[in-house]
């Protein structure tokens, strides 16, 4: 070439000289794209120049220079992260899988992620699956905060250059009512898309159909992964969630049940059993199938009743034979067997079956409990409600004494009495028992005033029943 | 003296060339042809046969079959012969794959300045010891032609590369 543009000014060595800077330039190109071990870059034009001296060619005769383009290569690789199974509990929410992603293809893509559980039978990390996880999402590390956390929404991996990898999430809820080394597999199969435009989830790419096109054409060379074909322009991979722990469990409101006041043998409380990690079978409001209650005192009827989905109410109908305090039990049991749970797993659940159940009954007691109050006042003014009326010398006071029989049996020989207040007179035959007028005298209506205790009323109701309510007045002057 | 400025806009222009116009001087002493192949296997009555096609796209981890035929125009016998030949961009030299017939073939590890045999290279290593060269790290290649081509003949020399 140099013999071709002959130039006074520019002898021969000089032309060499030339020669030597285009090899470098060579040498500059070939060295600096070597970075991509997933290859060159798609649509890199690689060219070949030869040079040839001999005794008579000067500087030396260049070739042509043949040249092609590099296609697109279409290669992703999904592996699994731990090399081992997630554990979870059994109904644990947003469990985690963990997945590379890596574009060993020459072109920057992006890449939609699916998550799938696998079906049942199928092996890994030495355990078979047996379940499935529900409402499984695939989803892509943000890179805010490394693992799975709520800032990790993509669904998928966008402008992912060639040779750089992203790390991708299956996260799927566990169901209820698992056993111990239960397992789930789940696969995340990721498809190369376009990529090209950020921010945007591309078009599915597609390999070039037919013979090579003009212009740079796409060509799938990726492997097959766990759940895809080879050359598919996909890849997956499996991880699985194993349980290793057990979380379901019954929870009693409380576990003393007490007689009722009435101190009759029935039983007054009313304890909730909720049910967390599973869910009860059968209707709400009738008997929970699959419930047994065992050591109920004679007389006693133990009714399981479901109330919600996780509630079950336990009560008693019927009326203890023996009910005195000595009666009382600490054995009562619950025992709650698979046909009550909608995972049909009563092993699985904590307090499934429930022995140390409290009944206590309690002695018959009775008390009289008295209380007084001035009802009315009527002032020498003719006063009326609107007026107001005056206490003052003259004023006629209504005392009212309620009394409350409480807790269980008869009270003997009651005797109430109240002495008049200082200053102040009685006023003859004004008791009241109940709504009807009583005398002073001590004429077998129970009330006197004066004889039984001097100037005090007396009521001798003598032996009640509890529980009982009764009532009596009596009007006494102001000095 | 030589213009600075004359001499880049020089090697512009003929880089240019080396890429844009890769025919050759109409009135070459010696013409130089090069071409890129690959090998596509085909079956043919139930015989796989290895045939070679122009490239004109390839993918990473091709192997390009790089073929330089030269040819002697003039009525006179060329000595001294030499080609010499940069790895392609974005390619690794295959080792053991240039031949030639009479030919010596030496290689370079540092742009083409020196060449020696392959057991006679070395680089530094990234512990920063000179290590032998593997085919990798060859940068250049070039043929030397154990005496005369006459008038009229011609030869080729070749090599492949693999698409980085």
């Amino acid at each position: 070439m140099c013999k071709q543009k002959p130039n006074k000014n520019l002898p021969t060595q000089n032309c060499k000289l030339i020669l030597f800077a285009l090899s470098s330039f060579f040498l500059f190109i070939s060295i600096l794209p070597s970075a991509h071990a997933a290859g060159t870059l798609s649509g890199t034009a690689i060219s070949n120049t030869a040079l040839l001296q001999c005794n008579f060619c000067g500087v030396g005769i260049s070739s042509n220079t043949p040249l092609f383009v590099v296609d697109r290569k279409v290669n992703v690789t999904v592996g699994e992260v731990s090399g081992a199974a997630t554990a979870v509990s059994a109904n644990q929410s947003a469990s985690v899988t963990d997945f590379i992603i890596t574009n060993n293809g020459n072109a920057v893509q992006d890449y939609s992620l699916t998550a799938a559980n696998n079906t049942s039978g199928a092996t890994l990390f030495s355990g078979i699956d047996n379940f499935d996880g529900t409402a499984c999402i695939a989803r892509v590390e943000s890179g805010a905060l490394a693992g799975y956390d709520v800032a990790d929404t993509a669904t998928f991996i966008d402008e992912l250059a060639a040779d750089a990898s992203k790390i991708g999430y299956v996260v799927c809820n566990i169901p209820a009512g698992l056993v111990m080394n239960d397992q789930a597999i789940v696969s995340l199969t990721v498809t190369t898309l376009q990529g090209g435009a950020a921010a945007v989830q591309g078009a599915v790419t597609t390999q070039t159909a037919g013979a090579d096109t003009g212009g740079v054409d796409t060509v799938f060379a990726d492997a097959g992964g766990s759940d895809d074909a080879t050359l598919d322009g996909k890849h997956s991979a499996r991880d699985a969630y194993r349980v290793s722990l057990i979380s379901s469990s019954i929870a009693y409101s409380t576990t003393f049940f007490v007689e009722a006041v009435a101190n009759n043998g029935s039983i007054s409380t009313v304890p909730t059993l909720t049910l967390t990690g599973d869910t009860f079978t059968g209707a709400n409001g009738v008997a929970l199938a699959g419930g047994v209650v065992s050591n109920v005192p004679a007389g006693l009827v133990a009714v399981l009743t479901k109330t919600s989905a996780t509630t079950v109410t336990l009560s008693f109908t019927g009326n203890a034979t023996a009910h005195a305090n000595a009666n009382s039990i600490a054995n009562l049991t619950v025992t709650l067997s698979d046909a009550a749970f909608t995972s049909g797993n009563a092993v699985t659940i904590s307090g499934a079956t429930t022995s140390n159940l409290v009944i206590a009954f309690a002695d018959a007691t009775a008390a009289i409990v008295l209380t007084e109050s001035v009802i009315n006042v009527q002032d020498p003014f003719g006063c009326n409600a609107a007026s107001g009326c005056k206490i003052v010398s003259g004023s006629i006071l209504t005392y009212r004494i309620d009394i409350a029989g409480t807790g269980v049996g008869t009270v003997d020989a009651l005797n109430v009495i109240d002495p008049i207040p200082l200053d102040t007179s009685y006023v003859p035959n004004s008791i009241i028992v109940n709504g009807v007028a009583k005398t002073d005298a001590a004429d077998g209506d129970l009330t006197d005033f004066g004889i039984t205790w001097g100037n005090t009323v007396t009521y001798t109701p003598g032996t009640v029943t509890v529980p009982m309510t009764s009532w009596f007045t009596f009007r006494t002057t102001i000095n | 003296m030589l213009n600075p400025r004359f001499f880049q806009v020089l090697c512009t222009a003929m880089l240019l060339m080396a890429f844009q116009l890769p025919t050759q001087a109409a009135s070459a002493s010696i013409e130089l042809k090069s071409v890129a192949e690959r090998e596509i296997t085909v079956e043919k009555n139930g015989k796989k046969e290895i045939h070679r096609i122009a490239v004109d796209k390839a993918l990473p981890g091709d192997e390009i079959i790089y073929t330089t035929t030269f040819k002697n125009m003039l009525n006179k016998p060329a000595g001294d012969i030499a080609i010499t030949n940069p790895v392609p961009n974005d390619s690794v030299y295959k080792g053991g794959s240039a031949t030639g017939k009479n030919m010596v073939i030496v290689f370079s590890v540092d742009g083409g300045q020196t060449y020696a045999a392959p057991d006679k290279l070395t680089v530094k290593g990234a512990d920063g010891k000179a290590r032998p060269a593997l085919a990798a790290d060859y940068t250049h290649l070039r043929w030397t032609y154990q005496g005369m081509l006459g008038a009229g003949k011609s030869d080729e020399v070749n090599f492949r590369a693999v698409i980085k």
